[in-house]
C-alpha cells in the first residue's frame, strides 16, 4: 500500500470514528431563531436532548409578536392531526389560589409536570410537586407576604404558570376557553418538532419529549408583565 | 508473518508510548505546579512551557519506540529520537501560538462546556504532536518531500483522531473516574490514543527509495 493509500485509509478511519463517537463529546448544539424567540438544542453524552428557549426581549412589542406567532401555532395544531401528546406552559392572567388550580388540574385536561408564580419582578417560585397533593403548610408563608395575603392560604393568589403535556385535542379546547387562562404556550411542541425533524436528530438519535419525561424549558413571559418596574 | 511481527510491535510500541507518555504528561503538570511555588517564574507561562517540555517529551518516547518497533539500520537512534522529540515539542507550541492568534472562542463550538471541550483541544494537540513529529522524522531521515510530506500527514491525522479518542474516553470514563484511579485512568487513556495512532500509522514511515 503506498503513501496516498494510506492515508486515504486513515481519513476514512477517522471520519468513521469521528462520526460514531461524536454524540458522545458533545455535538454542536442546534439553534433557532425567530423574530421573537430563539432556542437551543444540545445532545447531552448520555442522548437526552435539552431545549431552552428564551424570548429575544420583553418589549410589549414583542410579547405581542410572540403571541400572535403562538396563535398561528395553535391554529395549526387544531387544524392538523394531532402529533400526540404535546408538553405546554399555560399562563393565567393573574395568580390563582391553590384552590382554583386545583379545581382546574381535577378537570383532567392536563398531565401535571410543573407549577410556579412569578409574583414580582426579583420575587418567583416554582416546582414539580402537584398542587393538588400539597397540604395548608406546604404553602412558604414568604409567598404569602410577598402576595400580601392574610387570609386562608388556599385561596392566597400565588399560581401563575403550569406546565404538563396535553394528551388530545379536547385538552386544548378547555384551557383555550377558560377565561382565566392568559396564554397556552405550544413553543415546545414546534421546537420538539423541529429537533426531530433536524439531520443531526436523525443522524444520532437520543431521547427527547413526552416519553423521558423532558419539558423544553419555556420562555418565562410573564415577566413582561412587569416589564415597567424592574427591580 | 515478517509483517505480522512488525505489526505487532509497532502496535505495542504505541501502546507502551501512550501510556507513559500521558501518564508523563500528567506527572509533568504536577512537578511544574510544585516548582511554580517553589521559585519564581514570571509570567503566564503555564500552558505554554507545560506544552513545550510535554511535546519534548512525548515526541521523543514516540521516536524512541517507533525506533525500537522498526529496528531500521538507517541512520543512528538518537537522531531518531531528537527529531522526534523536536517535533513534538515545535508542533505544540505551533498549535498552541495558532489557538491564540485565532481565539479558542472560535475555535470550540459554542455550547461545549467542561470535560466536552476536551475532545476538542485532545484531537487539536493530537494534530498538532503527529504532525510536528512526521515533519520533524522526515527532516531528520532526509527523505523526499513526497514521502516526507505523506508521512507527516498520517502522523498528523492519526494525532488527530488519537487525540478525539482520548477525548471521547475520558467523558465516558467521567471526572470521578478519574480523580479515583488516579495515574491508572491516564496510563489507560494513553494507552487507547496510542493504539489508535498506532493503528492509522502502521506499519510505519516509508521506507527510502
Amino acid at each position: 500500500m503506498n503513501m496516498k493509500q494510506r492515508v486515504c485509509l486513515c481519513l476514512l478511519f477517522g471520519a468513521v470514528l469521528i462520526g460514531a463517537t461524536f454524540p458522545y463529546a458533545g455535538a454542536v448544539p442546534l439553534y433557532w431563531q425567530t423574530e421573537t424567540e430563539r432556542a437551543t438544542a444540545v445532545r447531552e453524552p448520555e442522548g437526552l436532548w435539552v431545549i431552552h428557549a428564551e424570548l429575544l426581549s420583553n418589549t410589549p412589542a414583542h410579547l405581542e409578536a410572540y403571541r400572535k406567532a403562538n396563535a398561528i401555532r395553535l391554529r395549526r395544531l387544531q387544524e392538523r392531526p394531532w402529533p400526540g401528546p404535546i408538553p405546554v406552559q399555560i399562563t393565567f392572567r393573574g395568580p390563582l389560589s391553590l384552590r382554583a388550580v386545583r379545581a382546574l388540574l381535577d378537570a383532567g385536561h392536563l398531565e401535571f409536570e410543573s407549577v410556579a408564580g412569578v409574583l414580582a419582578p426579583d420575587f418567583a417560585w416554582g416546582g414539580w410537586v402537584d398542587p393538588r397533593t400539597w397540604r395548608r403548610e406546604d404553602i412558604d408563608p414568604t409567598w404569602l407576604a410577598r402576595a400580601g395575603w392574610s387570609g386562608d392560604p388556599e385561596e392566597a393568589p400565588l399560581i401563575t404558570h403550569l406546565t404538563g403535556w396535553l394528551h388530545q385535542p379536547e385538552d386544548l379546547e378547555f384551557w383555550l376557553d377558560r377565561p382565566e387562562v392568559e396564554l397556552v404556550d405550544a413553543l415546545g411542541a414546534e421546537l420538539e418538532a423541529w429537533v426531530q425533524a433536524h439531520a443531526v436528530y436523525r443522524l444520532w438519535g437520543g431521547r427527547i419529549g413526552y416519553r423521558d419525561r423532558v419539558m423544553p424549558v419555556f420562555p418565562w413571559i410573564e415577566y413582561a408583565r412587569f416589564a415597567g418596574e424592574r427591580p | 508473518m515478517r509483517g505480522w511481527r512488525r505489526f505487532g510491535r509497532w502496535l505495542s510500541a504505541h501502546l507502551f508510548v501512550g501510556a507513559l507518555g500521558i501518564s508523563g504528561m500528567v506527572g509533568l503538570d504536577m512537578g511544574l505546579t510544585v516548582l511554580k511555588r517553589r521559585i519564581f517564574l514570571p509570567g503566564p507561562h503555564d500552558v505554554t512551557l507545560w506544552l513545550g517540555l510535554g511535546g519534548l517529551w512525548l515526541g521523543a518516547l514516540l521516536g524512541g519506540g517507533q525506533r525500537w518497533a522498526l529496528r531500521s539500520p538507517e541512520g543512528s537512534a538518537l537522531r531518531w529520537v531528537f527529531w522526534s522529540g523536536l517535533g513534538g515539542a515545535l508542533g505544540w507550541l505551533g498549535l498552541w501560538g495558532v489557538f491564540w492568534a485565532i481565539g479558542p472562542e472560535r475555535l470550540i463550538p459554542p455550547g461545549t462546556s467542561g470535560m466536552q471541550a476536551w475532545a476538542w483541544i485532545l484531537s487539536g494537540l493530537g494534530l498538532g504532536a503527529g504532525l510536528g513529529v512526521g515533519i520533524a522524522q522526515g527532516i531528520g531521515l532526509g527523505r523526499s518531500k513526497g514521502a516526507m510530506g505523506g508521512w507527516a500527514a498520517l502522523s498528523g491525522l492519526g494525532g488527530g483522531v488519537a487525540g478525539w479518542g482520548i477525548g471521547v474516553a475520558m467523558i465516558q470514563l467521567g471526572e470521578e473516574t478519574l480523580e479515583q484511579w488516579g495515574v491508572l485512568s491516564w496510563a489507560l487513556l494513553g494507552a487507547i490514543g496510542g493504539g489508535i495512532f498506532g493503528l492509522l500509522t502502521a506499519p510505519g514511515p516509508p521506507s527510502p527509495e
